[in-house]
């Protein structure tokens, strides 16, 4: 690349393209999560009738990922950059293609492929099928037409497209480590992604595998998944919603911690299925009336 | 005669289903148009990941006129002797629109009926085409299917564009919602300057037309030429042992392929063969390219966009993905090798191999217990102390980094850290063995070994199911129940291992507990799929049948083809003395089935020559079963028994009027009635 794009311009440009295309550009969403799609602006609003178009940004966290920084694509936090289009488009594949001319991939200098990749997530009862894109053999985005929600049918369609912006960075800038990435040269010099993440990285990864208070977290699983019930019967979809993904997250450290067998594990991804399903059901339940008035 | 061509214009579709969607469109149109009574010359179906086309070509253009003929009345009540027409053959003729008078009568059934005959013009096929094609691609084999947008089409992934044309004439049909038209896209890159990643819009003026115009657009539309393409390129790197459904892939996942040739550092050369390989081909699709059998340090990318301009960024990106990629994979293979397999076993009893049915570790010690009794009951020399130490490790590399990324490397890296930690050559190999053979197409490994642990494994695995009630039916078999028992078929009639199989399933079900849950499903299913699979080596389904009903309380699978094969032999070879040896077996069979009391046969109450002559015949045989070595020579055996017998149905009445009588000759006849069905159940031979 002849002009570098900074890691932070990878952004802007695509929060500027997604713009142009008539999606809501909106801000991370505050609880912790494990993907994008866990976002409520994704896995709520994929459910029910109402057209939707957003972007943005999401810091995502997986804590079995960590790897104290030393595997050169491997972290326990990082970032995704989602796209959900409703209903999908039919020239989304050329959207895509060309929200990675704006950042700099010019689609005819390389290979880029559509290569079969269903995605499910057993603890939201979601599924949808789709590809990675591969740019010259690497995969950088998942793309993903959402079939099922919280066990419910989604009608119509979203698409979702996510981007892996560290490995589209990676690719860009031709570094071999996530933590050469530039993220910014500022007047007072060159910002990488280590100099921005590395302490917090390390911080949480001995924090992930080492720390993390078993029978705290445990009581804490127990906690919120009681407090998202308490909400539900209440009838509040999104604090219903934010207890579930802290249920989500709080298992993902126990599971990092190496705390839960696999017998135990699908009784946990089955308790947070059951909560995510509870909260789409509300969900919906609300969007019926919407339906039948129009 | 016409050319017709249909092309459905999709997002990519999976290349897992290309092949199967191909075949499934020409077989639907081939179906149709003999439906339709339409002629043709030859159906052909082409595709590449974004098109399924099929094409007609010497299509009739029209049906031929026919006549239609209609049944109505019998001739009876239609038609007066007189000659005149009644009401019932008025009111069809009316009915059918035709003259009364036009009837005719059709005497070919039983009785003569009224008939009307109608003119019938031949439909034009563009109007049955029209017609027909929706509903014909809705017939096509979705194994994902899916829907999109607010539309409530589905398919295997969305559908942009339908192209069909009747040589120069679009065909006013709608699929899923898509008009079609003549127009085609070029590659999504390649092909000429296009606004967008649909590609370049190509008029197609006729149907011949299409895969000429779309070469021109860089588009192989063929994918026997892009397999030619692939091919060629291994060939010129002198490849011999090259890997099909790579090809295939490969085919399905380009629509211009063009082979570019990468390396790799030297240095991952130190990696084992099996884990470059797994690299290069799940992930990254690569062929490694081999030297004189040995794996050199270059590789075959088969890319879809090249031009003179971008190659070399290209290639150099796909070097580089799989150089982060053999990184990984070395940095798993020298973790992995810190930690000898016998240290990864706390890990494995973490592992749950099913609720409730313990970790693999569990399964580890069930399936070693059950190997060591196999090889007892075997009388084999295999040093139980080896068996053991097999056992105790088959599964260890389930929780190995290596394993953890590439599932299908199972057993192999296994077998790798066990040779390299120093562990018995038998047991580093039999490590591997114990998952073969893993296809029909393979073969039973050489390990003793790993073939006992493999036949323990799969009987573990099989039980398993069947006592949590997960029964295989259909299509549905989430346990690989089906797979698992063909292993052991295999492994059985391999090797000649000479045992009960039922016993054996039995000393698995005694490791889960008391219970044996599902055991009659089990056995049935067990009985059905060896049933299944000694048709599938050419023997007639009824001497199968008639050879496993013999066994009924046990199963030796290996006797159980023996003594098909010998039987099938038998009719072969000696015809009229298997049909008398059959009726025979089937009317004592009968006749046995009678119920008495009486079990032992009295000699003093015989009152016939034929019936002491039988009864002699009966007590030579049991005597010469002694000396009889083979099946062959059992069934001979029972010649003169049986033509012993035939005279004494001839001048005996087994239901004699004295009760003491006709309870010795029953009681006779079921004990004759055993001895051949220790030999076949001749009830089930379909004469």
């Amino acid at each position: 690349m002849s002009t570098e794009i900074t890691f932070q311009e990878i952004i802007f440009e695509l929060q500027h393209f997604w713009s142009k295309q008539g999606c809501l550009i909106l801000q991370p969403f505050d609880t912790e999560k494990g993907a994008g799609t866990m976002s409520p602006y994704t896995f709520l609003k994929a459910l029910g009738p109402e057209p939707w178009k957003v972007a943005y940004l999401e810091p995502s966290r997986r804590p079995t990922d960590g790897r104290f920084f030393e595997n050169p694509n491997r972290l326990q936090h990082y970032f995704q950059y989602q796209v959900i289009l409703k209903p999908s488009p039919l020239d989304v594949q050329d959207q895509y293609v060309k929200s990675l001319a704006a950042i700099g991939i010019d689609p005819s200098q390389h290979d880029i492929r559509f290569v079969e990749d269903n995605w499910e997530s057993p603890t939201l009862g979601a599924w949808g099928v789709g590809w990675e894109v591969w740019l010259d053999g690497m995969e950088v985005t998942q793309f993903t037409y959402f079939q099922q929600c919280g066990g419910v049918d989604c009608k119509p369609v979203s698409v979702e497209i996510t981007y892996g912006v560290e490995r589209l960075a990676m690719f860009i800038q031709n570094k071999d480590h996530v933590k050469d990435i530039v993220w910014q040269k500022t007047p007072s010099g060159v910002v990488t992604y280590g100099d921005v993440y590395q302490e917090s990285e390390l911080d949480h990864c001995h924090y992930n595998f080492e720390t993390a208070d078993l029978s705290r977290l445990l009581q804490l699983f127990e906690t919120y998944e009681t407090e998202c019930l308490h909400i539900i019967d209440q009838k509040l979809v999104y604090p219903a919603y934010e207890y579930c993904l802290k249920c989500s997250h709080t298992f993902n450290l126990l599971d990092a911690r190496g705390a839960i067998s696999v017998s135990e594990r699908a009784q946990y991804i089955l308790r947070i299925r059951t909560l995510a399903r509870k909260c789409a059901d509300l969900y919906l339940s609300r969007r019926e009336p919407v339906e039948a008035s129009t | 005669m016409s050319t017709f061509v249909l092309e459905l214009g999709c997002e990519e579709i999976p290349a897992r289903f290309m092949t199967e969607l191909l075949a499934a469109l020409a077989t639907e149109m081939q179906t149709f148009l003999t439906e339709q009574s339409l002629s043709y010359g030859r159906v052909s179906s082409m595709g590449t990941y974004r098109r399924l086309v099929v094409s007609v070509i010497d299509l009739q253009d029209q049906q031929d006129d026919r006549t239609k003929v209609i049944k109505g009345p019998p001739l009876a009540i239609g038609q007066s002797e007189s000659g005149a027409f009644l009401p019932p053959a008025i009111g069809f003729a009316k009915r059918v629109g035709v003259d009364v008078s036009d009837l005719e009568v059709d005497e070919t059934g039983p009785k003569p009926v009224l008939v009307a005959k109608q003119f019938v013009k031949g439909r034009r096929s563009q109007e049955i085409l029209a017609q027909g094609l929706a509903d014909l691609v809705q017939r096509l084999p979705l194994r994902i299917q899916m829907r999109w947008s607010d539309s409530e089409s589905i398919f295997v992934r969305p559908l942009h564009w339908v192209l069909a044309l009747l040589d120069e004439h679009v065909l006013p049909v709608s699929i899923l919602g898509v008009q079609a038209d003549r127009f085609t896209y070029s590659h999504r890159f390649l092909g000429p300057e296009s606004a967008s990643i649909q590609g370049a819009s190509i008029s197609v003026p006729e149907a011949s037309q299409l895969p000429s115009l779309l070469a021109k657009a860089s588009v192989v539309l063929d994918p026997s030429d892009r397999e030619q393409r692939v091919r060629i390129a291994l060939s010129e790197h002198q490849q011999e042992d090259i890997n099909d459904a790579l090809v295939t892939e490969v085919v399905f996942l380009t629509e211009s392929p063009t082979p570019l040739l990468g390396q790799f550092d030297t240095a991952f050369l130190s990696v084992p063969e099996p884990v470059l390989v797994a690299c290069m081909t799940q992930h990254q699709k690569y062929f490694p390219i081999y030297e004189n059998t040995q794996l050199t340090n270059r590789f075959l990318v088969v890319a879809d966009n090249v031009t003179d301009q971008n190659q070399a960024t290209i290639l150099k990106g796909n070097e580089r993905v799989l150089a982060a990629r053999l990184a990984d994979a070395q940095f798993f293979w020298e973790q992995d090798l810190k930690r000898p397999l016998a240290s990864l076993l706390p890990q494995l009893s973490q592992v749950i191999y099913q609720q409730n049915l313990g970790s693999m570790a569990d399964k580890q010690q069930r399936l070693t217990q059950l190997a060591l009794g196999l090889a007892r009951d075997l009388g084999l020399e295999t040093d139980p102390a080896l068996i053991q130490r097999a056992g105790g490790l088959c599964k260890a590399d389930l929780v190995s980094l290596m394993v953890g990324e590439f599932g299908g490397l199972q057993g192999v890296m296994g077998s790798l850290y066990a040779r390299h930690h120093g562990e018995d050559d038998q047991v580093s190999e039999a490590i591997q063995a114990h998952y073969r053979p893993q296809s029909q197409s393979d073969q039973v490994p050489d390990s003793e070994i790993g073939v006992l642990l493999g036949l323990a494994d799969r009987a573990d695995s099989v039980v398993a199911s069947f006592y949590k009630g997960l029964i295989p039916t259909g299509s549905k078999d989430p346990m690989g129940v089906r797979r698992a028992i063909f292993g052991i078929l295999m492994i059985c009639w391999d090797r000649g291992y000479d045992f009960d199989l039922i016993a054996f399933l039995d000393q698995a079900y005694a490791q889960f507990g008391d219970q044996a849950h599902h055991r009659d499903e089990l056995l049935s299913f067990l009985r059905q799929r060896v049933r299944g699979s000694l048709i599938e080596t050419g023997l007639d389904y009824d001497v199968v049948d008639a050879v496993l009903m013999s066994q009924d309380s046990v199963l030796n699978v290996v006797a159980v083809k023996r003594s098909a094969q010998a039987l099938a032999m038998f009719r072969q070879t000696q015809a009229e003395a298997f049909k008398a040896v059959t009726d025979t077996a089937v009317r004592v069979k009968r006749l046995a089935k009678t119920k008495v009391a009486q079990q032992s046969v009295t000699e003093t109450l015989f009152s016939d020559e034929a019936e002491r002559q039988a009864w002699q015949a009966f007590q030579l045989y049991i005597k010469s079963q002694d000396q009889v070595s083979n099946d062959q020579a059992r069934l001979e055996g029972l010649l003169p028994l049986t033509t012993a017998l035939v005279t004494y149905f001839d001048d005996v009445l087994v239901m004699a009027k004295d009760d003491k009588v006709r309870d010795n000759r029953l009681a006779f006849l079921a004990q004759v009635s055993a001895l051949y069905h220790q030999v076949a159940d001749f009830e089930k031979v379909v004469i």
